[in-house]
């Protein structure tokens, strides 16, 4: 496979030097000159072109042109993405240079929407576009990072430094409950995920907010839906390389306060029950952290000519994380080669690209394993790591207690993840303004993952493993073939018109291998030879493989009309089929209607100096949701279960779900109106947002009762579910000089959650709750309750009020009375907070001086609660006898006295903290050099911080916590911490 | 016009090439196999899980542990490793449970799946969907699910007492029925299924409803149904019991303990076992929630019990033990604890941490006490290098039980005598060294129980209760001792009137509704037609 890729791949490189090489020679009287911005920079690739024909020519590496016109009376038409397009007479002059200005309004003039771009003026949905030249600067994994804080209403959440993990986002709220809340990632039209591409290839990424401009998607398009460009390649273009390189180091946010073994010892001294000094110091935490070095290089190479031009990119991402061995290295590569034949007729592109990647498998499938972290809080600060012998010291008597240095040394793991995907679109245009575009792509992934836990491991001393070792192996495939027609035109000069026509299939189709084996003759195996271990043999490890398809067909229309650019139009429709679903209801249909109203258009406000765009607009669209598993309509069966029949253990039939035939859609309908507005020629400029989204027929892992339900879920439609929010962005433009710019921007969003039901016609949850999300032992509580009338992301359990003089918890009874906690009943628990921020806000803001640039991002989050678990857990005495503290756990409760020593450990309304925060997210100093060089064109170095400070009155780690799914809000004690990074990067251009 | 029309027929063209893209919306399954393709070729295939759904009763929070620790043998408090689970076993112990209490959802479930998949095979071999093996009758095959169906139903009205009587294949979310109507309709469908049920006591039906299994079934349902119903039974269960006594297939085992050990399926006293394999069949972990952690070093487990564990014995209730009894030593571990070489002290963990691990009697009360305290299950064996789930099966109805329950209803319709002889032959091989204890007289059986009732704090009785003598005492202090861990001490603690009447350790009487346990509040919320047990 390796081999047939490298070839195909030289092939495509060979292919583009031949057409390359083919470039013409023009005849004619030659002009020339040299093309530089504002800072004196020369300009590759700017597109000199004689007005009127086809002539045209590019600036080269030194931004020196050379164009041959048929005479010296034309008017040549400088532009370049970027900048404010250019025209000069050529008024008998040979030589004419040109300096390009900036121009930040030209490049927010076209969006990318779905299925094509949009002139800004004619769009009438909420739709934010974000330049790569806007783009969070410093150290990122994934598209997502790039974004964070510059979309209002779009929120991204990091939840910790795990170098693999990828960000959290969330739109407008949580609309769906059963599907991810992550939005339809689209990478140049093809599905993907944030990590699809390395985001230093991002060009530009779009965000789809409202239901109007997402319903084309129909499908998956509730959570809204990202549209990612990667770095393209226009008209002419000599060879450039792009450099971009950054180094970067982290470290912990906060390291919470466990007692160190001074501290411990006191404890012992009091005789405290479960404290033993084992007469060592260590600092296990410090035992478990390193000093990550990253590193990130991305060079990309491209050119052409007028008929074809490449793009070639190669990024490598080497990641270490904060806890030791934790890392991620992946290797992208991509290449883009697009052509145009016949008469500009026929337009051809062919993209490869996708990803390698590797990194450590702390766990059995995993990259990280939670328990290092927490034990390295909580194991005895008087232990040490290995005994007089060299072996690793362990408890295994005690609940959840392993050394945290042994299970890193003593786990061998490594997952390797390989992406492919090929697309390539055939554009024909016929006639004028029609245009003809067959998408088709497919996109495979592989997975092989390898894990072993030594002899050593705490897995052969808690459970007498003897070597424990897990294979695994996962093929994902996804084909999807697009064709859509599009026909743009002006009628009569005041009418314009997009039609849009589509047709839409996708095949998914996802194969895994699993497998696990243990007592083992040797660790010299590792992982590598499964056979040689016996608990297969013995029938005791589990073995699995599993394989489904599911596929979409849509068909959708879209019809854009516009009048005078003043009065716009826009209806869409698309009709789709899941195979997921019911045999009786695999179709849905998710219509869209928006119009706009573009003020500044009107002659009243044509010449208005104040008043520099203005635009109203409202929309109204569908969109659907499927279920994330195939299958959920069918009544399937497993033999996963065994009974004795005649003396031999057969397998039996069992029914593995209920079934439901019934399955259908999950339909959002949003309501969206918008106002976008430009005063002073746009120093001042923004939108504000208002929706009111309503899902329905909202899939969930319903509760049914048994009987009749053999099993107590079922996946159905009978919830209904209320967001409403605003978001508002505001841009200023305080300060522009020749020298000096100031750009700020706020954003600022709200929403409100509300579940509306929790029944339907065929399903009746007569409580109008249910509940969700898990404390874990040693409490074994609900953490949250999803209840009709109210927001997603309640916490529901006890109230503390007091400490009585025993020092047991004492709580509010549902009489409101003060009552023990030892008389708790379950209708004692109320709502004592809720997971999820009600609003955000963000402020960016760059400055340019000079050569100098400064960039500084700030967000926060407000009006939400966090679970502070690691305080529910390690500031209670009784855990004493588990490990160690948090300082705090002798600290008096209320101003009163601290908590008993046989205190139980209970989920009450104390540990649930205010967690709002603002933090200075991200500061980014960087300085452009003016260069006068033959062959460095463009060298910029900078320096960035991110997740630099938090202000919040959180007591733990990072107020930045999960807010995905029913539990939002925990911060959980097995997270893997948050950090701070430092970065030094550079960007050069050859 | 020309070239347009040339596009048209470009556009019909590629129209038509992507026609050739599927759009069926068929789901094709992979690695699952569906209702609708499967062809079933093998009965017991299809009935085996409704037996396997019989192991799910086992765990620390379903039907085995409610059973015995709402009643006075055995409880699971707090200690320093946990086992507070937010007060979820506490509240078994003071009959505080409430409806969300997960053994409640567990129980119902656990039962109600087995009822359901009997339901739906029932009517599998009565269609012949499921075809029956040659040489064996599809009625037999039926009415043996019948009785495995009875089988739920009756730990269900046991249980809950009005509870749905669901008995064909439906989605229509049914109502209550009354407690009476199930036990009738239990009695029924054991009764009709006997003549078609099998003689059969050798392999091929262990682990399933035999004839001998099913009677055994219909006596125990006998043997409570004054509670069920207000009307006794005794004659009925006699006739039952007399049945498999003089079908001779059954016997006492010579050794308590092989009734229990890891290949038990030999025992000639096990009348019906619920059968459980370490590998394939788990969830029998009676060791793991009662043992501490140390213990994993008796046996060199290949697994650690969990903290220093917590399911123990009430110190009042081994105080009914005759120190010659040797079911003491039999079902319970004592002392101090070794190593497999029997030598190395095992270390506490916890409050006894680095000190030699010795289980001692005393409970402090029943909330929270150290890790060493209370006695331990010793009852099933745990075998050399056991794994986290043990393979001995569990004796659902054994011989023993049979001729206990005979003396129960010889004994309360006035035949003390006869009851005595059948106690003191049950007796005899807890006695091996004193077989002049093991004989007990009819008389002896009438007194008050041994038990010694009261309320306790800090390790001393502070409040003796209800002091009410408990009628034919001495049997039920045999039942008790017989048969703990076996999952029949609530129901026995009922009929003999001491259930929600007496105090042990940290239980005071609640009210004689704590009889039966609330439907869980799970099925209440999403069945709205379900009335709530009352008092609840």
């Amino acid at each position: 496979m390796q081999n047939h890729l490298l070839s195909e791949l030289r092939y495509i490189l060979l292919l583009t030097l031949v057409l390359l090489s083919n470039v013409g020679l023009a005849q004619g009287i030659a002009v020339q000159g040299k093309i530089t911005n504002g800072n004196g920079t020369s300009l590759p690739g700017v597109t000199v072109l004689l007005k009127g024909t086809s002539i045209a020519a590019p600036t080269d590496i030194d931004g020196n042109y050379s164009i041959n016109v048929p005479d010296r009376n034309g008017t040549l038409v400088f532009s370049y993405v970027g900048y404010q397009t250019q025209e000069l007479p050529i008024n008998n002059r040979t030589t004419i240079n040109v300096t390009l200005q900036d121009d930040a309004k030209a490049l927010k003039e076209v969006v990318v929407v779905g299925y094509g771009t949009q002139k800004r003026e004619r769009v009438t949905t909420a739709v934010e576009t974000i330049d790569s030249k806007d783009f969070v600067k410093g150290a990122v994994n994934d598209a997502a990072q790039l974004l964070r804080g510059k979309v209002a209403g779009l929120n991204i959440i990091t939840s910790d430094a795990n170098p693999t993990s990828t960000s959290q986002i969330n739109l407008r709220g949580i609309t769906t409950l059963l599907g991810s809340t992550a939005p339809l990632v689209l990478i140049d039209g093809v599905p993907g995920t944030l990590t699809t591409v390395a985001p230093e290839d991002i060009e530009s990424i779009s965000v789809l907010k409202d239901g109007s401009a997402a319903a084309i998607y129909g499908t998956r398009g509730t959570n809204g839906v990202i549209l990612i460009t990667t770095k393209q390649v226009n008209g002419e273009t000599p060879p450039t390389i792009d450099i971009n390189t950054y180094f970067t180091t982290q470290v912990i946010t906060n390291k919470l306060a466990f007692m160190n073994a001074a501290e411990y010892r006191q404890l012992v001294e009091q005789g405290k029950p479960g404290a033993i000094d084992y007469g060592y110091d260590t600092n296990w935490l410090d035992e478990v952290l390193q000093t990550p070095l990253s590193q990130v290089y991305n060079v990309s190479l491209k050119g052409g000519s007028r008929n074809t031009n490449y793009i070639a990119n190669v990024n490598y991402r080497d990641t270490e994380g904060i806890i030791k061995r934790s890392n991620n290295q992946a290797f992208y590569p991509r290449l883009e080669v697009n052509h145009i034949m016949f008469d500009n007729k026929l337009k051809l592109s062919a993209n490869i690209g996708g990803y390698q990647q590797k990194y450590f498998a702390g766990s059995d499938g995993g990259s990280y394993r939670g328990d290092v972290y927490r034990n390295g809080l909580t194991y005895n600060p008087t232990d040490q790591p290995r005994d007089e012998n060299g072996n690793w010291v362990e408890r295994p008597e005690k609940t959840d207690y392993m050394n945290p240095v042994a299970l890193l040394e003593e786990t061998k793991g490594l997952n390797q993840n390989t992406n492919l995907r090929t697309y390539g679109t055939i554009t024909y245009f016929p006639i004028n303004d029609l245009t003809i575009n067959l998408l088709a792509s497919r996109d495979t992934y592989n997975s092989t993952r390898g894990y072993y836990e030594t002899k050593n491991h705490y897995s052969t001393v808690h459970d007498a493993r003897n070597g424990y070792a897990s294979r695994g192996t996962t093929r994902s495939q996804e084909d999807l073939l697009e064709l859509t027609v599009n026909y743009d035109k002006t009628f009569f000069n005041d009418h314009h018109i997009t039609a849009l026509g589509g047709y839409s299939w996708r095949e998914y189709n996802y194969e895994d291998y699993w497998m696990q084996n243990w007592d083992f003759p040797t660790d010299d195996f590792s992982y590598n030879k499964m056979g040689a271990g016996l608990a297969l043999k013995r029938g005791q490890a589990p073995e699995s493989s599993y394989q489904s398809r599911n596929k979409l067909v849509g068909y959708f229309f879209r019809l854009n009309y516009s009048f005078k650019d003043k009065y716009l139009l826009m209806a869409s429709i698309r009709h789709e089929g899941s195979s997921k679903f019911g045999a009786q209801h695999k179709w849905g249909d998710f219509p869209a209607v928006s119009a706009g109203w573009n003020i500044k258009n009107e002659p009243f406000l044509e010449n208005n100096e104040l008043i520099s765009a203005l635009k109203l607009r409202s929309g109204f669209g569908v969109t659907g949701t499927e279920p994330s598993d195939p299958y959920m309509s069918l009544n399937r069966l497993n033999f996963d279960t065994y009974t004795l029949i005649d003396g031999q253990w057969i397998q039996v039939i069992n029914p593995s779900t209920n079934a439901n035939p019934d399955l259908r859609w999950e339909r959002k309908e949003e309501f969206n109106i918008g106002i976008d507005y430009g005063f002073l020629d746009d120093r001042i400029s923004g939108s504000i947002d208002l929706y009111k989204r309503t899902t329905k027929d909202l899939l969930m892992e319903y509760p049914v009762p048994t009987p009749p339900y053999l099993y107590n879920t079922i996946t159905a439609n009978a919830a209904s579910m209320e967001n409403k929010g605003i978001e508002v962005q505001v841009n200023v433009v305080p300060v522009q000089t020749e020298d000096f710019q100031w750009n700020t921007s706020v954003n600022y969003s709200a929403n409100r959650n509300k579940l509306l039901s929790l029944s339907d016609e065929n399903f009746q949850l007569a409580s109008g709750y249910f509940d969700r999300g898990e404390t874990g032992e040693p409490i074994q509580q609900r953490t949250h309750r999803v209840q009709v009338g109210q927001p997603i992301g309640n916490f529901y359990g006890f109230k503390t009020v007091d400490i009585d003089e025993n020092g047991y918890w004492i709580i509010e009874g549902k009489d409101g009375e003060r009552k023990p906690i030892a008389d708790q009943q379950a209708d004692d628990k109320q709502i004592i907070g809720n997971g999820l921020p009600k609003s955000y806000l963000s402020w960016n803001n760059s400055i340019a001086y000079r050569g100098f640039d400064l960039n500084v991002t700030m967000r926060g989050a407000f009006g939400f609660q966090i679970l502070n678990m690691p305080n529910m857990f390690y500031s209670a005495p009784v855990m004493l006898t588990r490990g160690n503290l948090l300082v705090s756990a002798y600290d008096n409760i209320y101003g009163k006295q601290p908590l008993a020593d046989d205190q139980s450990l209970q989920y009450v309304s104390y540990y649930i903290e205010d967690g709002d925060y603002w933090k200075i997210d991200n500061v980014t100093l960087g300085y452009n050099f003016t260069l006068n060089n033959k062959y460095l064109k463009r060298l910029r170095l900078y320096a960035s911080a991110s997740n630099l400070v938090t202000f919040t009155g959180y007591s733990g780690i990072d107020p930045e916590v999960s807010i995905n799914g029913l539990a939002p809000g925990i911060d959980n004690k097995n997270r893997y911490p948050a950090t701070s990074s430092y970065t030094l990067g550079t960007f050069l251009t050859f | 016009m020309k070239p347009m029309k040339k596009y048209i027929i470009i556009s019909v063209c590629l129209s038509v090439a992507f026609s050739a893209c599927d759009n069926d919306l068929d789901e094709i399954v992979y690695s699952d196999v569906t209702e609708q393709t499967y062809t079933y070729t093998d009965a017991y295939k299809a009935m085996g899980i409704v037996y396997a759904n019989m192991r799910s009763l086992y765990s620390h929070t379903n039907y085995y542990m409610a059973q015995e620790t709402s009643a006075d043998g055995i409880v699971m408090p707090a200690n320093a490793s946990g086992w507070d689970d937010g007060g979820i076993y506490k509240r078994m112990h003071l009959h505080t449970w409430n409806s969300e209490n997960p053994q409640m959802s567990e129980m119902w479930n656990s039962l109600y799946r087995g009822v359901l998949n009997a339901n739906r095979i029932i009517e599998q071999l009565e269609s012949g969907k499921v075809p029956a093996p040659s040489g064996v009758s599809k009625e037999a095959l039926i009415a043996e699910m019948k009785v495995a169906r009875a089988f739920f139903y009756w730990l269900i009205l046991d249980n809950f007492g009005n509870a749905p009587l669901v008995t064909t294949v439906t989605s229509e979310l049914p109502e209550n029925t009354p407690r009476a109507e199930i036990y009738r309709f239990v009695v029924d469908e054991i009764t009709q299924a006997l003549p078609n049920l099998n003689e059969i006591t050798d392999q091929a039906m262990y682990g399933r409803f035999n004839k001998w299994g099913a009677k055994a079934l219909l006596a125990n349902v006998y043997l409570n149904a004054q509670v069920y119903t207000g009307e006794a039974k005794w004659e009925d269960g006699i006739t039952q019991c007399n049945d498999i006594i003089n079908s001779g297939k059954y016997s006492l085992d010579g050794n308590y303990r092989n009734v229990f050990e890891t290949l038990n399926e030999d025992s000639p006293e096990v009348i019906f076992a619920v059968p459980f394999d370490e590998n394939v069949a788990t969830g029998f972990s009676s060791h793991m929630f009662s043992w501490h952690g140390a213990l994993k070093d008796k046996v060199n487990m290949q697994a650690t019990p969990w903290g220093s564990g917590s399911a123990m014995g009430v110190s009042q209730f081994i105080d009914t033990y005759d120190p010659a009894d040797e079911r003491l030593a039999d079902t319970w571990l004592m002392g101090p604890q070794y190593a497999a070489d029997g030598v190395t002290p095992l270390k506490g963990t916890y409050d006894q941490a680095g000190k030699p691990l010795v289980f001692t009697k005393d409970l402090p009360d029943g909330l929270y006490t150290g890790e060493a305290e209370g006695f331990r299950m010793n009852k099933f064996e745990v075998k050399e290098g056991a794994r986290g789930s043990l393979s001995n099966d569990f004796p659902f109805f054994r011989y023993a039980q049979v001729l206990l329950m005979k003396a129960e209803c010889l004994l309360r319709t006035g035949r003390s005598d006869e009851a005595a002889q059948l106690v003191s032959q049950v007796r005899q091989r807890a006695f091996k060294e004193n077989p002049e204890k093991a004989i007990i007289t009819g008389n002896e059986l009438l007194e008050n129980s041994s038990y010694n009732y009261g309320y306790v704090e800090n390790y001393e009785i502070v409040d003796k209760g209800n002091t009410a003598a408990v009628p034919f005492g001495r049997l039920y202090d045999e039942l008790g001792r017989e048969f703990a861990w076996e999952a029949y001490r609530r129901r026995d603690m009922i009929r003999f009137g001491t259930y929600t009447t007496k105090s042990w350790l940290s239980h005071k009487p609640v009210g004689d509704y704590r009889a039966l346990f609330p439907i869980p509040q799970q099925a209440i919320n999403s069945n709205p037609k379900l009335v709530q047990t009352e008092g609840y």
